[in-house]
């Protein structure tokens, strides 16, 4: 049973396969998309029940050879006309202090590379090309 | 000596709000400064004033000497405190500081200088008695001269190429059989990386630790450390989770280790709160320590101190700046009981920690015993992409390991974060990991044991149907939003409030 008690929380009882009792839960919907905390796991649940926390597997080389976020590049590891293996260190970006490491998605050949070290990159453009 | 009528805090986040508490309670006038994207950050709506230093970058703001220099005089401060990361480790500020008549709440700018340059550090300490990784760099290159050299520094070693830097071209011998091929090969990849086939010889230090000892010092020659703070927990030179007492260190150790910290301390002139670094090989009074660098800041983890020997160390700080002596002697400090932190990051596990911004939608922090929270988010904030990813710090404390141990669990099982992926769950798993219970920990863990954390996260049994709660949770908040509309149409309620005498 889940019953809201106000202020995002949801007081949850008699849950199957599950040796709890009572237990508060938190959730908040944004965007069709639902949050959910309990006991320290979050869970992100699409509106449509396809369930979020499933790991999306990125095929599409323009995703994958693009930052996440707003980054510096530190690095470019790779030259064009050069074979990369899958898991291979492209490039290396920081943003929010980390170091992001921008890793060949399946192996191939360097075709051109789109950035320059020191430069402030925008996610979703792709920071260089594989053939 | 600055009275310190005004201080102005150049930083911003947790650290920031940690430091403006410490204002209030002193009863001290705090500045607050803020970039654009903070303009309704915690730390801004706690300070007594808030003075903007310019757009989001960090460069153009928090890192701005002459922006930060321009607020406080426009304020009226007469100290700056810096925090940590920014310009808190930055002798050209601290220069700048002193230079405009301001205390800087740190140490001298020379200092500062001189610690911060790992060669003059090592040369220092190596002065000052305290242990150094032992290792050269023979000034006869041949073969037979790096292979005697090696002898001297003992096995395992670590051979290095001396342009080099970030482990490439590096190799571990173990013993004198392996010893010249080893030179040559060492040679060769030197020489192919950097074009330079100067070899570095160095102890390999096995399964070190990274243990710390807190030291303050003030300006009547008074110098004191404040015990150890066991820091082996990292990833990518990222700490993760703090604790003290170290479980590796005995009364014996932590002696001389402390001595140490003092004496390099000394040697250095230090001022203010300080932290010297070391690595630990071995546990128990003959373990080994060498000296690794000194950080001449409030750390990231000095909450675990202050959990365990009752004293403040941003009250310390402020104190010394303002010249008063140490109250304390160094026989009469103990620690008591044990306290672990750790670091809520916005990042997200399962895809390599990549960092996360986004909004808090939902943020509430545990109150419960043995639970402090050091945080500058606030629900309805949001995480910015234009700064480190910390959200808080949670810190447990008890009278034994365990009970530590337990609270930090329960404290993390009480802290919902919603609106951004956090490693609140990692954090679980790593404070359950038989491994650290045991306290069998070094610097190497998480590369060692981080996969297996996450594939337990990423496999954790849902043991409850969380689909029916995001069910409810989606039904329940549109509902809300509609009532909410709908009542917002017909009436503001300000105008319909009355009066109410509890």
């Amino acid at each position: 049973m889940v019953e809201p008690i106000g202020g995002g929380r949801f007081r949850i009882s008699g849950i199957r396969d599950s040796g709890f009792g009572t237990r508060i839960a938190y959730a908040v919907a944004d965007r069709g998309r639902a949050w959910v905390f309990i006991e320290g796991h979050t869970y992100v649940i699409e509106g449509d029940d396809r369930d979020a926390t499933e790991r999306v597997h990125v095929t599409d080389d323009q995703l994958a050879l693009s930052s996440p976020m707003p980054a510096t590049m530190v690095a470019i590891a790779v030259a064009p006309g050069q074979d990369v293996a899958e898991g291979d260190l492209l490039v290396m970006l920081e943003a929010m202090k980390m170091e992001l490491p921008i890793k060949a998605p399946r192996a191939g050949r360097v075709k051109s590379v789109a950035c320059r070290e020191g430069e402030l990159v925008q996610p979703g453009v792709p920071l260089l090309e594989l053939e | 000596m600055g009275r310190l009528t005004q201080i102005l805090i150049a930083n911003r986040g947790e650290i920031a709000v940690r430091v403006i508490r410490a204002c209030r309670e002193l009863g001290i006038p705090s500045v607050a400064v803020y970039s654009d994207a903070d303009a309704r950050a915690p730390h801004v709506l706690l300070a007594d004033r808030a003075v903007r230093i310019g757009p989001a970058p960090a460069a153009a703001s928090y890192l701005s000497i002459a922006a930060i220099l321009k607020a406080a005089r426009d304020a009226g401060a007469d100290a700056i405190h810096p925090g940590y990361g920014f310009l808190s480790e930055n002798a050209a500020f601290a220069a700048a500081c002193a230079e405009a008549g301001i205390t800087f709440i740190g140490p001298p700018a020379a200092v500062i200088d001189r610690l911060g340059s790992k060669i003059a550090a090592r040369a220092l300490a190596k002065k000052a008695g305290v242990p150094v990784v032992p290792g050269e760099t023979p000034a006869d290159q041949s073969n037979d001269a790096v292979a005697a050299s090696a002898r001297k520094v003992g096995f395992p070693i670590l051979l290095k190429p001396s342009a080099g830097g970030g482990g490439i071209g590096m190799k571990t011998i173990r013993d004198q059989r392996s010893l010249a091929a080893g030179i040559e090969q060492a040679r060769r990849e030197a020489l192919a990386a950097f074009g330079d086939g100067t070899l570095y010889i160095e102890r390999l230090i096995e399964r070190p630790r990274h243990v710390e000892i807190q030291v303050l010092a003030d300006d009547h020659g008074n110098v004191i450390h404040l015990f150890e703070r066991e820091c082996s927990i990292q990833r990518r030179h990222q700490k993760v989770l703090e604790e003290t007492p170290s479980t590796a260190v005995t009364p014996k150790l932590r002696q001389r280790m402390g001595d140490a910290a003092v004496a390099l301390a000394r040697a250095a002139g230090y001022r203010n709160a300080g932290t010297v670094e070391f690595l630990v090989e071995g546990t128990g009074d003959n373990a080994s320590f060498y000296f690794l660098e000194v950080n001449t800041r409030l750390q990231v983890e000095h909450p675990v101190t202050e959990r365990v020997t009752g004293v403040d160390l941003v009250h310390a700080q402020i104190a010394i700046a303002r010249g008063e002596a140490l109250p304390w002697k160094q026989g009469a400090l103990t620690q008591r009981g044990h306290a672990i932190e750790v670091r809520v990051y916005a990042e997200d596990p399962s895809r390599d920690d990549l960092p996360q911004a986004g909004p808090l939608l939902l943020y509430r922090e545990p109150s419960m015993p043995g639970v402090r929270v050091d945080s500058g988010a606030t629900e309805g904030g949001e995480i910015s992409v234009h700064y480190d990813p910390l959200v808080a710090k949670l810190i447990a404390d008890g009278e034994t390991r365990e009970i530590a141990r337990r609270r930090a669990i329960e404290g993390l099982r009480s802290y919902p974060i919603l609106g951004i992926r956090t490693n609140v769950a990692l954090l679980i798993e790593l404070l359950e990991h038989p491994r650290f219970v045991a306290g069998d920990i070094d610097t190497r863990f998480l590369d060692v044991e981080g996969p297996s954390l996450r594939a337990r996260i990423s496999n954790a049994n849902i043991p409850l149907d969380v689909k029916e709660i995001a069910r409810a949770a989606l039904v329940d908040l549109s509902a809300e939003a509609r009532s909410a509309k709908a009542e917002g149409a017909k009436a503001d309620p300000w105008d319909t409030l009355r009066g109410y005498r509890g």
